[in-house]
């Protein structure tokens, strides 16, 4: 039988590391319904036993006020689970105590694992587990996530404790609050509650938390909160108390050092130099991701292209050759060609979360995000948007605010990610020749322009503009290890294959349904061009004819496409240029219209996924289309309009 | 004795920057942005003593991170040759790294 | 006050907490009626700043700190009370002789020194890194600092 432990303790206190070191690569994403909080689960065998372990949300306390902590608590109170393992940080007791406290007093089989044991070690704090363990009343044990210390000890600690029956631990309060919670445990007597969570429950009443309040009301305990004003701190600090004197006892030599991190602050958050680093830093990473990586990139390719060509050179039926070469092997050669590059981006913010450089990058652009509504942690997630929109959206994963997280997924697409600059790039040395360098950086500008005003618009339509807030912890700078990095980069990485690859290859097969029937590959006679036709329609205020409306329609699969589409219909008849061409069809004000359209229209295909995968809700992806579509129409419009005008 | 570290940083730090100005601008910028710690050090120097360490040791890893990925970057593109600002960033990113473990031990 | 209007480098006192939304968020994290809490510094752009409170840096905005009622304590503090950090000498209670002996360790008021632990008490100063014992530390006055050029 089973043994179901689940893992809590405060953000940064090496939670994920010790869940690693318990479970190796036998881990999941466990996804509950409509939750997008991430929750892991694995297994471990031990001592002949199979013990399932959950890695809940790193939160603070039990209140309900974030989504983090109403998950991690909802999954205490309504998943069965044998044991629970606190992990507190050796070197800053305090805070693992306090969520402890909040456990034990809930009833449950608890073990409380003192990690960093190491690191403790090497500032000379002494740390005395039987006196922990006697005043908490708890079994402890020391670890080491890093050094692997402790993992058997706590593997053997869960088997037994799990055997046991549970300890009532109790923590006393002064006498008002036991009178108070008295008071509310005869009220709450006509709910069905074991002691311990009777008592747990009174005392979440008492301190105002909003989901037991609902909760007791639906169930028809009337019971007046205005009398328990001031006393939820008064018991937060009864708490503190207790936790100060158990670790005068425990503790035996303290020494805090922030030493080393206090030093870095100051030169990672600078008044003068914080954010220059901070964009160099950013600037160092996007190099890394998309031209030092680019030989991998490279390497994909040709080998889709090479296994595209054998196919064709072997496989007799046209139609079959095509399906599998231009339809499969593309579509998955395109979600694959973004690994080494989605990778590497991820592999940076995995360094600088593990390092626990991102908080400061968020403290130090906090100030400007404000004025967004939103908070330093999203700009991460824009930044990252210049070079694909795919790790910007999935970044957004690390926003704790869900309102600032959702309008971020939804305003990131539109800044203009690496895929859309061929496109720029064609468009503008053809019309513009000389100024086409002013024409791509106006591009960039208006797409920021754009994706700040989508962040503005949907905040005030969706949250009637409340903004974001920012509380968080600057945790410990500390050197980020390989294991760590490779698990969070596999976890992130099959994510996306998973959800957004599944997505694109589907539509890269219908794409090429599209193009390739009825006139079996004659693209300018197939489904794909009756679109076209029927789209350049509504584009005549732009003088889109067919060819390019057909273009714009690949483009929705993926961005750089629309120039390989549009090489196929325009110059390859061989009297004139491809430029001489097209140059033909629009003028340079259109040009800019399509340069504009280009820019705001549909995030691609693997965005959609992302943004599916991220906000768990078909309805965002429909909304992003169709808001896309609405304003690339609209911009297109007002360019030429004005420029009718103006020129 | 900090003095002439800092010294030395911030040279080797504008040095390679400008030697990068008709390769990559940008790059330039970044190491410029990333010598300019050392820089601040010396300004520090007169209030306090104990700061500059962290300068050093910081301004040595950025430095150090910088080039790496620069050298990283050439080697990718088959841009590598051991031309003079090659070599500089050579020993910018040695420099970097010595620097730092050495202040590092002093917050021991 | 408001522990948004504490200078950087001062330790206050919470009173009590304002708002209610924030507030079970910020029990949590240790700001509780009666907790020491120090600003550390503040970002380039002067908001948010950087709070130790219980042992750990938290970043707080300057509309969510100004829901926190506070007390300033001294701002100067003798070194037998200090956390470690990096401070500045304000004061030195004691006679001449008792002064040159500091100032030979480096410890002169006007000058920073760098309080290492406090367990047996340990500075590092310009002149090297110093135990003191808890009485001469108690005369010695610091001022916790996080100045700017």
């Amino acid at each position: 039988m089973a043994i179901k432990v689940a893992l809590c303790g405060n953000p940064n206190v090496g939670k994920t590391s010790l869940f690693n070191a318990l479970t190796g690569l036998r881990q999941y994403v466990a996804n509950w319904a409509g939750v997008t909080v991430e929750v892991k689960e694995g297994v471990r065998k031990w001592q002949g036993k199979q013990i399932e372990i959950v890695d809940l949300p790193g939160t603070y306390t039990l209140t309900s006020f974030s989504l983090d902590e109403k998950v991690a608590r909802e999954y205490l109170l309504y998943k069965p689970v044998d044991v629970v393992v606190v992990i507190a940080d050796a070197l800053n007791l305090y805070q693992g105590l306090y969520l402890l406290l909040e456990v034990v007093e809930m009833g449950v089989k608890t073990i409380l694992a003192v990690n960093a044991i190491d690191e403790a070690r090497k500032k000379n704090v002494e740390l005395d587990r039987y006196e922990l363990s006697k005043h908490l009343g708890v079994s402890v044990v020391f670890t080491s996530a890093v050094t692997g210390e402790g993992i058997e000890d706590l593997l053997n600690t869960i088997v037994k404790v799990a055997s046991l029956p549970a300890t009532q631990v109790r923590v006393n309060y002064s006498e008002d609050i036991e009178k108070a919670i008295d008071e509310v445990r005869q009220s709450l007597s006509q709910i069905e509650l074991s002691e311990m969570l009777s008592r747990w429950f009174s005392l979440k009443c008492i301190e105002n938390d909003p989901e037991i309040m609902e909760f007791v009301s639906n169930r028809g305990v009337k019971i007046d909160f205005s009398v328990f004003k001031g006393m939820g701190e008064k018991i937060a600090r009864q708490k503190y108390d207790m936790i100060n004197l158990i670790l005068k006892e425990a503790v035996k030599k303290r020494e805090k050092s922030l030493n080393v991190s206090e030093a870095i602050d100051h030169v990672l958050t600078h008044k003068y130099l914080g954010i220059p680093i901070f964009l160099a830093l950013m600037y160092l990473a996007f190099n890394f991701a998309f031209s030092t990586v680019q030989p991998l990139t490279d390497a994909v390719e040709w080998l889709f292209t090479a296994a595209a060509d054998l196919i064709k050179s072997t496989i007799s039926s046209e139609m079959i050759s095509s399906l599998l070469a231009d339809g499969v092997l593309s579509g998955v050669g395109g979600v694959l060609s973004f690994v080494p590059n989605i990778f590497a981006l991820f592999l940076i913010l995995g360094v600088m979360e593990e390092s626990g450089y991102l908080p400061r990058a968020a403290f130090v652009v906090d100030r400007i995000m404000y004025s967004l509504k939103l908070s330093g942690r999203s700009f991460m997630s824009f930044l990252l948007g210049f070079g694909c929109s795919v790790p910007a959206v999935m970044s957004t994963r690390g926003i704790s605010d869900p309102k600032e997280r959702l309008v971020t997924i939804l305003s990131v697409p539109f800044i203009s990610c690496s895929a859309r600059l061929p496109v720029y790039l064609l468009l503008a040395s053809i019309f513009f020749r000389d100024n086409a360098g002013t024409v791509v950086f106006g591009m960039y500008a208006l797409s920021i322009l754009v994706s700040i005003s989508t962040a503005v618009f949907t905040n005030k339509i969706l949250f009637k503009g409340e903004p974001s807030f920012l509380i968080m912890e600057l945790p410990r700078y500390r050197f980020p290890t390989a294991k760590n990095i490779v698990l969070y980069l596999w976890n992130r990485g099959k994510h996306f294959l998973i959800k957004a690859g599944t997505i694109i290859f589907a539509a890269s097969v219908i794409i090429w349904i599209l193009s390739y029937f009825p006139a079996r590959g004659d693209v300018s006679h197939s489904f794909a061009a009756y679109i076209g036709k029927a789209v350049s329609v509504i584009m005549k205020p732009f003088g889109f004819d067919w060819r390019i409306s057909t273009a714009l329609v690949f483009g929705v699969a993926a961005k750089e496409v629309i120039v390989s589409a549009l090489s196929m219909f325009f110059g390859f008849s061989g009297t004139i240029s491809f430029a001489q061409d097209l140059s033909m069809q629009i003028s340079p004000l259109q040009a800019f219209a399509l340069l504009v359209f280009v820019m705001a229209y549909v995030p691609c295909f693997a965005t959609l996924g992302a943004i599916y995968s991220e906000t768990g809700q078909k309805r965002w992806v429909v909304f992003t289309v169709f808001y896309s579509l609405l304003v690339a129409y609209l911009l297109a419009l007002a360019v030429v309009f004005i420029g009718g005008l103006v020129l | 004795m900090k003095i002439l570290l800092l010294c030395i940083q911030i040279f080797l730090g504008f040095t390679t920057a400008l030697l990068f100005v008709g390769e990559d601008l940008l790059f330039t910028l970044c190491l410029f942005v990333f010598s300019l710690v050392p820089v601040f050090g010396l300004i520090d120097l007169k209030h306090s003593f104990l700061r500059t360490d962290a300068h050093i040791m910081v301004g040595g890893i950025l430095a150090f991170a910088a080039g790496t990925l620069k050298i990283l970057n050439l080697v990718a593109s088959t841009n590598f040759s051991l031309r003079v600002s090659v070599v500089s960033l050579f020993v910018l990113v040695l420099y970097g790294l010595l620097v730092a473990i050495v202040a590092k031990r002093s917050f021991k | 006050m408001r522990l948004s209007d504490v200078p950087v480098g001062s330790t206050a006192r919470i009173e009590r907490i304002f708002r209610d939304s924030v507030n079970s968020r910020l029990l949590g994290l240790g700001f509780v009626p009666g907790a020491q809490v120090v600003v550390v510094r503040e970002a380039p752009l002067g908001n948010p700043r950087v709070y130790q409170i219980m042992g750990k840096l938290i970043s707080l905005r300057n509309e969510d700190a100004s829901c926190i009622e506070v007390t300033v304590m001294r701002t100067a503090i003798p070194l037998s009370d200090c956390e470690p950090g990096f401070y500045i000498v304000t004061d030195i209670h004691g006679g001449g002789k008792f002064r040159r002996r500091q100032n030979i360790a480096g410890i002169e008021i006007g000058k920073q020194l760098q309080v290492i632990s406090t367990f047996p008490i340990t500075v590092r100063t310009e002149q090297g890194v110093f135990r003191l014992g808890r009485g001469e530390a108690s005369r010695i006055i610091l001022r916790r600092v996080e100045q700017w050029p």
